[in-house]
């Protein structure tokens, strides 16, 4: 069971923040968001020719007073925003200490939290091998609860098929929204499949690489048969000095890999441990990498 | 380099997959439960394409461990190598193979022979040789052929190198080269393994002999003579000054324990029948703490099995014991030959010498014929002979020139002609003519003038006819030279020639004397009547002393073709059953030279048995078998030092024993040893920072 840790202070801090999107995405209610759709806000937009059937009452009069030309006003229209958090909750996400998919879910939590606290939906999936389970869409603080109890049940199990999972998800998810997306990416079949999908959809994708402390400076000295938690597959391995450069520059290279991966796609990509606090990684990461304000 | 303990080589099959192996047992990796080997997978892949010694590097420990194991066992192998810094020098290895060289000093070890072939070997190996490896391939993959050719190239590179030259010279009673001077160091390796000690005495002044005239050939300074012995032969009696330095290494104990039979004959009883077997027991000993001994001669005749008689004798400390085997009858012997073996029940570091062979000679009548008239000192000479029957007959019943030799000249009878001469003489038989010229076909014995008073000036002591004789005392009234013709041997001379001679050809033999003996003092000494007792063996071929002589080992023993009878060849069978054609000539006896090991050489015909020759060691010298630290040799003739004073002076220099293994090597374990230490010192520290370096 995932331990969320929330501090009441923390959550009032929280409170202060809201979402904030890099595309305009339209909603089912009108929010306080900015949508794609034109609509009746009493923001312009732009304008475009009229063709036959377009709702008189946006006509620009006073452009065909001066150009003697039809032209249709459009506007940009509110709407409230569907913000999805996407966990990995695979065996791996149960290494480290503390647990990665305890820090997913109290960074889900904390997005969770700013993003009903602006009255957007909020819906969770958080998915392994073959399982999902889900919140459905959430609104308004009275769910903060309802979004808290959720993530505390969701537990590690199965292994890593992020493609799988995000074909799942876009087959029931057809509203665009924000995704944001926390796991540790080690899927070895790859992620990049799952996150090409998903970013192709047109969903506003944010990727949260969350790995454990033990796993960015492995703490081993001396010879070790490795078992890899979900496949049981075992590597030996020697872990001596240049071994461990060795793995960190693996490392750095995935994770490397995994930015320039997301920066080609437009893909929001934030790279965290678990060792950074939550609350820090909510406020400061996540507002560098613009996903909140 | 080689290896002084080899064996401990053997180890390194061992040990070192041992650790390996040991390595695997320890090598059960710690399981660790991670979210992923991905990353790690990618990281040992990554360090395996950048560094491809990384594996090694991971097995540093490992292989330090196997490096620290393979000095320790290098260290224990002893290892010497080569200390000869001079290159181009030569070497003559010169071998002790006598008999005391069997002493095995310790129960179950090597004896003195073995060891010092092995370090005869060891020695080789620290020479500088190109041809080093070639010995020790493995002859099944590399065959001989290859092998010959491999050395002939080293051999090749070795001249251009200029490297060492070795003569081997292996002695005993005789002097042997074995191997003259070469850089074909595996044909000097064989031949050393091919040596085995005998049973010979030692003559060491003769060997350094023949190894100083092989030095000779090289420039001075440059060879050296490397002495392996136990320098158990005596005092060196008549050795010449050697001018090539020599290094002796002694092996064996100073104090030994052995007891020995030091002398053997066996014989038929002059006057009756029955035998008597004299044998000499000794007991030498350099021990200051040694008791007295008891010791079971056993005394074995013919081909029984067990001994038939034995006796007890309590030897003191260097003391020697005689002992008489005799019986008053011939049921034991019968009448032809019989082997005779005495042996020691005794335990001792010597075997060779408590065993020794005789043989008692068959019954034989001398039948002599004797012509001419009463001639009172020559009855009583020839009535002395042991089982000889007289038979006289005037000189008138001599046959003239035409009619043929009465039957019974025939061979085996002795026929005296005392002062007459018949007309011719048969094809075989022994002929003594005294003061009378033998009719020898185409007139080839003359006589001289005579000569008055003639002074005897010397005479042959080795011809069996004047063996252990002298005539010094002998005094003539007057004398004739005898000339017997081609193949005569004179046997006692005047200053004008000889007066007596003899004569062998084809089936007969003969001796002539050119004076007469009623005209000296010659029948009252007491060399007549040897001179006739021998002379009558000889004619009858027969030993010389009613004995059958032991040939002492090493020394060839003589096949006369009258052995054989009409045969042309006969076969040689030496104790250890290895049989050797001979065919002796009648002017040229066959020599059978190796008798390396005491016991009875059989000559056969067929399947008949010539005759049994005793070979023997039976040497005091040899057997007083404790080694010694030092011998002393005259000193050599030098142009300018103290040494050639030293000659001058009739001084000795004193050869003593080298210290340790020959000097042509050096060990250096304790490198190795160092190394080992060194090499654990960085195996922990690597232990320790293995997983910080």
């Amino acid at each position: 069971m995932a331990n969320l840790g929330l501090d009441p202070d923390f959550v009032r801090r929280l409170a202060q923040l809201s979402l904030v999107s890099r595309r305009i995405l339209s909603g089912r209610m009108r929010g306080e968001r900015r949508s794609k759709k034109r609509g009746i806000s009493i923001e312009f937009a732009d304008y475009r020719d009229y063709a036959p059937g377009d709702d008189l009452r946006f006509l620009d009069w006073n452009i065909y007073g001066r150009l003697d030309r039809l032209f249709l006003k459009l506007f940009l229209e509110e709407e409230d925003l569907f913000l999805y958090l996407l966990i990995d909750k695979s065996l791996s996400m149960a290494y480290g200490n503390p647990r990665k998919i305890d820090a997913a879910a109290r960074a889900a939590a904390a997005l969770g939290y700013i993003a009903l606290c602006d009255l957007d939906r909020v819906s969770v999936s958080a998915f392994s091998g073959g399982e999902e389970v889900s919140l459905r869409p959430q609104r308004g603080r009275a769910a903060t609860w309802r979004l808290f109890d959720f993530l505390e049940n969701v537990e590690p199990e199965g292994e890593t098929d992020t493609h799988a999972a995000a074909r799942r998800f876009l087959l029931r998810n057809k509203r665009r929204g924000i995704v944001v997306y926390l796991s540790d990416l080690l899927d070895p079949a790859g992620y990049e499949e799952a996150l090409k999908a998903i970013a192709a959809s047109g969903m506003d994708l944010y990727v949260i690489h969350m790995l454990a402390e033990e796993e960015v400076d492995p703490d081993l000295a001396g010879d070790y048969k490795l078992v890899d938690v979900e496949t049981a597959e075992p590597v030996e391995v020697t872990a001596s000095a240049p071994m461990r450069r060795s793995y960190r520059r693996v490392l750095e290279g995935f994770c490397a890999t995994a930015k320039a991966f997301c920066a080609r796609r437009a893909v929001g990509y934030t790279f965290t441990t678990t060792a950074v606090p939550f609350d820090e990684l909510v406020l400061r990461y996540l507002r560098s990498a613009g996903l909140v304000r | 380099m080689s290896f002084l303990g080899a064996p401990y080589l053997l180890l390194l099959a061992v040990v070192p997959p041992a650790i390996v192996l040991l390595y695997f047992l320890k090598l059960r990796r710690e399981e660790q439960v991670v979210s992923s080997t991905l990353l790690w997978r990618r990281a040992v892949e990554d360090l395996r394409v950048n560094a491809p010694w990384q594996r090694l590097r991971r097995n540093l420990l490992l292989l330090l461990q196997i490096l620290v194991v393979l000095f320790a066992i290098l260290a224990l192998a002893q290892p010497v190598r080569s200390r000869t810094a001079s290159r181009g020098r030569s070497v003559v290895i010169l071998i002790d193979t006598s008999a005391s060289m069997g002493t095995r000093d310790e129960a179950g070890r090597r004896t003195r022979f073995e060891e010092a072939r092995r370090r005869a070997l060891a020695f080789l190996e620290g020479l500088d040789w190109s041809t080093h490896a070639i010995e020790e391939m493995d002859p099944a993959i590399v065959t001989d052929d290859d092998r010959e050719r491999m050395a002939r190239e080293a051999a090749r590179l070795d001249a251009l190198a200029g490297s060492e030259e070795i003569a081997l010279v292996a002695f005993d009673r005789s002097v042997r080269v074995v191997s003259g001077f070469t850089r074909a160091r595996a044909r000097i390796a064989d031949a050393l393994r091919s040596l085995e000690a005998r049973d010979a005495e030692t003559d060491l002044a003769r060997a350094l002999e023949v190894a100083d005239g092989l030095a000779a050939a090289k420039a001075e300074g440059e060879c050296t003579i490397v002495l392996f012995s136990d320098g158990a032969f005596g005092e060196l009696v008549g050795a010449r000054p050697v001018r090539t330095p020599i290094q002796f290494y002694r092996l064996g104990r100073l104090e030994t324990d052995n007891v020995a039979v030091t002398g053997l004959s066996a014989r038929r009883r002059l006057s009756g029948p029955g035998y008597e077997v004299f044998c000499r027991v000794e007991y030498p000993t350099d021990d200051a703490d040694a008791r007295e001994r008891n010791v079971v001669v056993d005394l074995t005749l013919g081909e029984a099995k067990g001994p038939q008689h034995t006796r007890g004798v309590t030897l003191a400390p260097n003391g020697s014991a005689p002992l008489l085997f005799e019986s008053d009858s011939d049921a034991e012997v019968g009448p032809d030959a019989v082997e005779v073996r005495v042996s020691l029940d005794v335990k001792d570091n010597l075997a060779a010498d408590n065993r020794a062979w005789a043989v008692i000679p068959p019954q034989r009548r001398i039948e002599v014929l004797v012509y001419g008239g009463r001639n009172t000192f020559l009855d009583k000479a020839l009535a002395g002979l042991p089982g000889a029957r007289v038979r006289r007959r005037p000189a008138s019943a001599l046959p003239g020139a035409s009619e043929p030799p009465p039957e019974e000249w025939a061979a085996r009878a002795v026929v005296v002609f005392d002062g007459c001469a018949p007309g011719r003489l048969g094809e075989g038989g022994g002929y003594l003519f005294l003061n009378a010229i033998p009719p020898l076909p185409g007139g080839s014995a003359s006589r001289g003038a005579e000569r008055k008073a003639p002074t005897l000036v010397s005479w042959d002591t080795s011809h069996p006819v004047t063996r252990f004789l002298t005539f010094a005392d002998v005094e003539l009234a007057s004398a004739s030279t005898v000339a017997l013709g081609p193949g005569a041997r004179p046997l006692v001379e005047t200053e004008h020639g000889p007066v007596v001679a003899a004569l062998e050809r084809g089936r007969m033999r003969l001796v002539a004397t050119g004076f007469d003996i009623l005209h000296s003092n010659w029948p009252l000494r007491v060399s007549f009547p040897l001179f006739v007792a021998n002379a009558a063996a000889w004619l009858a071929d027969a030993g010389a002393r009613g004995e059958i002589e032991s040939v002492p080992c090493g020394e060839a023993i003589e096949v006369e073709a009258t052995l054989l009878g009409g045969a042309r060849r006969a076969e040689l069978e030496s104790p250890d059953g290895r049989r050797t054609r001979l065919a002796p000539r009648a002017d040229r006896p066959a020599h059978f030279s190796d008798t390396g090991r005491a016991g009875l050489y059989r000559i056969r015909s067929g399947n008949t048995l010539l005759r049994s020759v005793p070979v023997n060691l039976l040497s005091p010298t040899e057997s007083r078998n404790a080694a010694r630290e030092s011998f002393s040799l005259p000193a050599a003739l030098d142009a300018d030092g103290e040494e050639g004073l030293a000659a001058l002076a009739g001084r000795n220099v004193e050869i003593r024993a080298e210290e340790g293994a020959p000097a042509a090597q050096e060990a250096i374990w304790k490198v190795f040893a160092l190394a080992a230490l060194a090499l654990l010192l960085v195996e922990w520290f690597v232990y320790h920072r293995k997983t910080w370096i």
